[in-house]
Parts: structure tokens; C-alpha cells; sequence
């Protein structure tokens, strides 16, 4: 039982642990998706998007057309599409001095010249709280305005040590989120683990009908309660069957007790009848057979009594250490003084004059004389019975084989259930009394009837 | 098995009481005893009335049924020891092993199991009366037919056969060993039984030994102890001493 349980408890155990690896890896991989989704939206799209600032400047560029004169200085200058510029942004055109010349939906606080300074602040930040791209052109320095609070503008720098060690850092991202979702898969699945085992203890002692009482709470609260419940319910069975039994047991041992007087005095009185010289002598035979009638009575009222104890686990085993070869021996020479007729023959082969086993000696002799009574029984014309022992290194196996015509079939499968009258107690009994004995009891019919009677092996004092 | 010879007239004499509260029991009791030579009997259906009976009158063996309305045999039993040890037989209906147990435990003397046959109570009841209050005479030995000197005379009191005038001794052994074939005489013995009485132990090592032994006592009972006739081996199972009477 306990290495069943154990086994029971590594495969649950190697279901959680291929679950929290499952939900690791899964992590893992949703963890790389969110690093790669989270860049891509990070980046702004670039160009991907129409109306993109840098995108409208570009345009805008193409779309220019300039004139200039011989000095170089710029004369004249034309956006040739006006619609290229949104309706809420703004365009100027700066020349080398920093002097606005040209520009479209200009705001008023814009101022009309630029110094030095003022153009490196505004490339890359805003200009009159206006944020604002450049684009720098041979005639000069175009700058698109966006309505204000329409973009935030943070400058992100890094080392270029940091983009080296970037795959690596990613690398040990993984990991780190691969570790943290095993051990959390595995902290919950303990949890369920312990839970679990408790399903499975349960339902092991369900099985072996122990008494159950799992904590009825938590996530199994139902199952746990349902077990506990059967649990219940079968002890109540358990206990209701055995009073049956126990009842049944005692009804017929008071039974066998109550036949007994009325029993004396007809085998009594039956024996001083066959013995009386008033009585004719046909007379005196039929008193003789009420008495050995009689007696028959008792001997079935007794087996069927012992039948009926053995069955219900009532009969007391009064155990000690025997030798069976021993035992064997004395029983065979019990039924060969009964004045066995020649036809009958019986030899024994033990290989087995150690071996001890631990067991009640009145029923097991009772067993094994059954066993001989019974080939003797079904071959009225005698038979060779063969009694052969033999050694193994837990048990010890007696073989008892006839070759007579065998035992009818039925017989055979119903020696488990309660003996079928017709066919007598002798097999059943013994049957009983072997498997009390925590041994096995196997029939055949083969040339004859054989009977393997295997008994566990007690220690020799 | 037939009335002893030596079984004297003072054993019917004595009183029996039998206790049992099935009247018609006890009649048939008392008819079988009686028919059988007893006259002095007693019965009772009760403890109270067993216990009365034992007071007034001089009760030289009681037979008790377990089964009482005033209490059980057993009961009874260690009553009736408080002031006789008288000897005791009970009668039960209940065949379990546990009362027999019980029984015996006590110091009864015997114990029968219902339903029985009269001559086996007949039996029991002679035998313990002869055990108590008889001159046990021991077996003393058998004889075996001798075709020269007539028959040969096996001694346990002075542990010799005797042929005509000539007195082979028996080892201790030996004569353990023919005991024990004799009490069970023209019945297989095992070999267990005979190295359990000889060597206090299973036949198992002994076998040799044991074997030898039987040759001797061959020798010294048997006419042509090459082919015994009396003392005859069971192959694997022991020995027999046949004796026709």
C-alpha cells in the first residue's frame, strides 16, 4: 500500500512539475513578445504614419520652388501646394542670416529673426512653446510648427556600451522572468499538490474502507466532503453488514447448540434400541441407522457451524509453530487406521521436512484430512492419492493429487461462496481454513483432482 | 471395547449425581446407567438442587451439563471444589473448542461432547470411576505366537522378552518405543510420534537412528526379523505393531 501511494504521489508530482515548466517557457516567450511589441510601439512608427512632421517637411520641400539670385541670396520662394501643410501647422523658411523668407499660417508670436542661438535651442526642442521640426535645405533652414502641447519632446540618450550589452541584459531578462515563472507555478502548485495528495490519501483509504475526514475548505472543499461523506457511509455499511453476519454466525451456532440435546437422546436412545433382544433383528438395523443417522446430523450441524465461523472471521485461530510434515504424516495415518480399504493408496513425497508454519492444528488437520477424505469420497473404487510437499523460499506448497475422476466443475467455482449442500462441506471447509491461514487454495482437474495448497513459511523457534 | 474383568462391584456402588435441566436427558441418563449395573444415582436440574444433593449424600463423581438455569456447569464446578474433589465429567451442547478449553482449565475430568453415544459415556464414566477409586493395574507387557516355544512374552515391569527360558533384555529405549506401538497397537504410529516419546523431538535428523532401533527390537521380538510380521514398517509414514487377538 505504502509503495502504491508513493508512486501515485511521483506522478502527481511530475504533473505539476511539467506544468510550472509548461507556464515557464510560456512566459518566457510572451516576456520576448512584450519586448518586441513594446520597441515597436515605442519607436513612433516613422514614416509609417501620414502625417508625420518630418514627413510633411519633406514634402513640403519637394514641393518648393525657389529662385535665386547671382549674389546666392534667395529672391523669391513658393510652396507650389499649399494643402501639403495641415490647417493647424506652420511653416517658415529661415536663410543663412536667420531672417524668415518665406513662411505659411505663421502665428503672431513668432518672431521674424533668429540668431545663432535661438535655432540651436529651437532643432531640437520648441520655439514660442510651439514644438517644431527643421529641415535644412541649400537655400536654407525650413521649421514646421505644430499646435502647441500637440507633441513632448525628452531627449533619451545611451551609451554605446549599453546597446552592446543589450542582447545580453535581454538575455538575462528572460531568464530572470523564466525562474520567476517557475517558482511561482511551482509555489501554486504546491499548493494544489498538497491538496491533491489529500484527494489521493482519501481515495486510497476509501478503498482499503478506513475512516476518511479530509478539512472540508478551500478549492476541494467539495470532493474533500463527498469522500468524507462515502467514507461515512460505507463504515455505516461496514458495521451494519457485520451485525448481519455476526447475527447470522451466532443464529446458526445456537442452532447447532440447540440440536444437540434433542440429538443425544435420539442417538441415545436409537444405540439402546439396536441393542435391545426384544426387537427383531430388522428392527434392531433400523434403530441402528436412526443412531448412525444421527451422528451424521451432528457431524454436519458441527461443520456447518465451523463453515459458518470461518466465513464470518469468528473462528479464533489459536495459532503456534508447526511442523506440517509432521502433521501431514499424523493426519494420513488418522484416515489409514480407519481401516482404509487396499483400494486406496496413499504416498507421501515431502521435500519439505523443515519447514514450519504457523497455524491452528486442529484446522489444519481438519483441512488436510478433508482433502483426503474428499478424494476418497468421489472414488468409490479407490484411487492412488499422492501427497507431495515442496519448499520455496517464502512458502510452502503441499500438493495433494488423486487420479481418480475428478471433482464436477461447479463444485470447483463455488468454493468461495457458502458450500452448496449437495457436495458436502469437506472442500469448502478446507478451503476456508487454508485461505485463514492467509494461504492459497488452488483446484484442478487433471487426471485426477489435485488440490495446491500454498502456506506462508513461519520462523523456526 | 468389553467390560473389564477387573472392574469390581464397588465401582457400581457408588454414587453418581447427574446435572442437567432437560429431564428427559437425565432419564435417559440414568436408564443407560442404571441398565448398566449403577443404582445409586442422583439428579438435579439446578445448581441449588446440585449443590443439596452434595450436602446429604457422599457423591463419588458428578456429571454437569454447562447449561443451567441457576447458573453454569462451570459455576457449579467451582462450587462443588470449594469443599470435594470429587471427580467431575461435563456434558455440553456447545461444541466449541473455547469451553472444552475452559472445562479442562478447571480441573474437570473429563469432557463430553452432546450428542453421544451411551456407550461412550458408559465408558468415560467407568474409566474415571476406575481411575479415582480402582486398582490400576499397569500393562504389563504382551505376548507375541512363537512357532518353537509356543509364544514370546514382552515384559514392561522388568523390561525383557522372554522365550521359553531365555530372558533378552530391552534398552530403555526400546522399551519406550514398544510402549508406545502397543498402546496404539494394530494402528500406524508416525515416526514423529516415536522419536517424540523416545527423544523428545520430530523425526526429522532421527530418521537413522530411529530405523536402527527398529531393527534391534526385530531382532529380539520377531521370529524372522528380515520379514517382520508384527512389527511392520508404513513406508513414509511410521510404523505398526499388528497383534491378532
Amino acid at each position: 500500500m505504502k509503495k502504491k501511494l508513493s508512486s501515485l504521489d511521483l506522478t502527481i508530482f511530475k504533473i505539476l512539475l511539467s506544468i510550472a515548466l509548461i507556464s515557464a517557457i510560456v512566459a518566457t516567450i510572451i516576456c520576448a513578445i512584450a519586448f518586441i511589441g513594446t520597441g515597436v510601439i515605442v519607436s513612433n512608427g516613422g514614416d509609417v504614419f501620414p502625417n508625420n512632421p518630418r514627413g510633411v517637411l519633406e514634402r513640403i520641400s519637394g514641393n518648393f520652388s525657389v529662385s535665386i539670385d547671382e549674389t546666392g541670396e534667395v529672391s523669391g520662394a513658393v510652396l507650389l501646394d499649399e494643402t501639403l501643410l495641415p490647417e493647424d501647422n506652420w511653416c517658415i523658411l529661415l536663410n543663412d542670416n536667420g531672417d524668415i523668407i518665406w513662411s505659411l499660417h505663421k502665428p503672431e508670436d513668432i518672431p521674424e529673426h533668429y540668431t545663432l542661438n535661438d535655432i540651436a535651442r529651437l532643432t531640437r526642442w520648441f520655439l514660442c512653446d510651439y514644438p517644431v521640426y527643421v529641415r535644412i535645405e541649400d537655400y536654407g533652414l525650413f521649421i514646421l510648427g505644430l499646435p502647441k502641447d500637440a507633441v513632448g519632446k525628452y531627449s533619451i540618450e545611451y551609451t554605446m556600451e549599453w546597446f552592446e550589452t543589450l542582447p545580453l541584459r535581454v538575455l538575462r531578462v528572460l531568464v530572470l522572468n523564466f525562474f520567476i515563472a517557475l517558482a511561482l507555478s511551482s509555489i501554486i502548485g504546491s499548493f494544489l499538490y498538497k491538496n491533491i495528495r489529500l484527494l489521493t490519501k482519501g481515495l486510497d483509504k476509501l478503498r482499503h474502507e478506513e475512516i476518511v475526514a479530509l478539512p472540508a475548505k478551500g478549492i476541494f472543499k467539495e470532493p474533500f466532503s463527498n469522500i468524507n461523506k462515502t467514507s461515512q457511509a460505507l463504515a455505516r455499511k461496514n458495521a451494519s453488514l457485520a451485525t448481519r453476519d455476526r447475527a447470522r454466525s451466532n443464529w446458526i451456532s445456537g442452532i447447532s447448540h440447540d440440536i444437540r440435546t434433542p440429538l443425544s437422546m435420539v442417538v441415545g436412545y436409537g444405540e439402546q434400541l439396536a441393542e435391545n433382544p426384544e426387537l427383531s433383528e430388522e428392527n434392531k438395523k433400523c434403530a441402528e441407522i436412526i443412531t448412525a443417522q444421527g451422528l451424521k446430523i451432528k457431524k454436519l450441524i458441527e461443520d456447518l457451524n465451523l463453515i459458518s465461523s470461518l466465513e464470518y472471521e469468528m473462528q479464533p485461530l489459536r495459532k503456534k509453530t508447526l511442523h506440517i510434515c509432521v502433521l501431514l504424516r499424523s493426519v494420513v495415518s488418522d484416515v489409514l487406521n480407519q481401516d482404509l480399504s487396499d483400494n486406496y493408496e496413499i504416498s507421501l513425497e515431502l521435500s519439505c521436512e523443515k519447514a514450519v508454519v504457523s497455524g491452528d492444528e486442529a484446522l489444519l488437520a481438519r483441512a488436510f484430512y478433508n482433502l483426503l477424505q474428499n478424494s476418497i469420497s468421489h472414488n468409490e473404487n479407490g484411487c492412488r492419492i499422492t501427497i507431495s510437499g515442496s519448499l520455496q523460499a517464502e512458502s510452502v506448497s503441499i500438493i495433494f493429487a488423486d487420479n481418480g475422476q475428478g471433482v464436477p466443475e461447479n463444485v470447483l467455482k463455488n468454493l468461495d461462496t457458502l458450500p452448496n449442500t449437495a457436495h458436502g462441506f469437506g472442500l469448502p471447509m478446507a478451503y476456508r481454513i487454508i485461505r485463514s491461514h492467509g494461504g492459497r487454495f488452488e483446484v484442478e482437474n487433471k487426471d485426477g483432482f489435485t488440490v495446491t495448497v500454498t502456506l506462508p513459511r513461519g520462523r523456526d523457534q | 471395547m468389553p467390560e473389564k474383568s477387573t472392574d469390581t462391584p464397588e465401582l457400581k456402588n457408588k454414587k453418581l449425581l447427574l446435572v442437567d435441566d432437560e429431564p428427559q436427558l437425565l432419564s435417559m441418563l440414568e436408564q443407560i446407567l442404571y441398565s448398566n449395573g449403577f443404582f445409586q444415582l442422583y439428579t438435579a436440574k439446578s445448581c441449588r438442587e446440585a449443590l443439596d444433593i452434595m450436602e446429604k449424600q457422599s457423591i463419588s463423581l458428578c456429571i454437569l451439563d454447562v447449561n443451567l438455569p441457576d447458573g453454569d456447569g462451570f459455576y457449579l464446578f467451582r462450587e462443588i471444589r470449594k469443599f470435594s474433589q470429587v471427580p467431575v465429567i461435563f456434558l455440553t451442547a456447545r461444541g466449541e473448542s473455547e469451553d472444552r478449553i475452559e472445562g479442562l482449565t478447571l480441573g474437570a475430568d473429563d469432557y463430553i461432547v452432546k450428542p453421544f453415544l451411551p456407550k461412550e459415556f458408559l465408558l468415560r464414566v467407568t474409566a474415571l470411576l476406575r481411575r479415582t477409586y480402582g486398582n490400576i493395574i499397569p500393562e504389563n507387557g504382551f505376548s507375541l505366537p512363537d512357532s518353537v516355544c509356543g509364544e514370546r512374552r514382552i515384559r514392561f515391569d522388568t523390561a525383557v522378552v522372554q522365550r521359553g527360558n531365555e530372558e533378552i533384555p530391552l534398552t530403555p529405549k526400546e522399551l519406550i518405543l514398544l510402549k508406545v506401538l502397543y498402546g496404539q497397537k494394530n494402528r500406524i504410529v508416525t515416526s514423529d510420534a516415536l522419536t517424540m516419546a523416545a527423544w523428545g523431538d520430530t523425526s526429522y535428523g532421527y530418521e537413522n537412528t530411529l530405523m536402527v532401533h527398529i531393527r534391534r527390537l526385530r531382532q529380539k521380538i520377531e521370529e524372522v526379523p528380515s520379514s517382520p510380521k508384527h512389527l511392520l514398517t508404513v513406508k513414509g509414514l511410521g510404523y505398526k505393531l499388528v497383534i491378532k487377538s
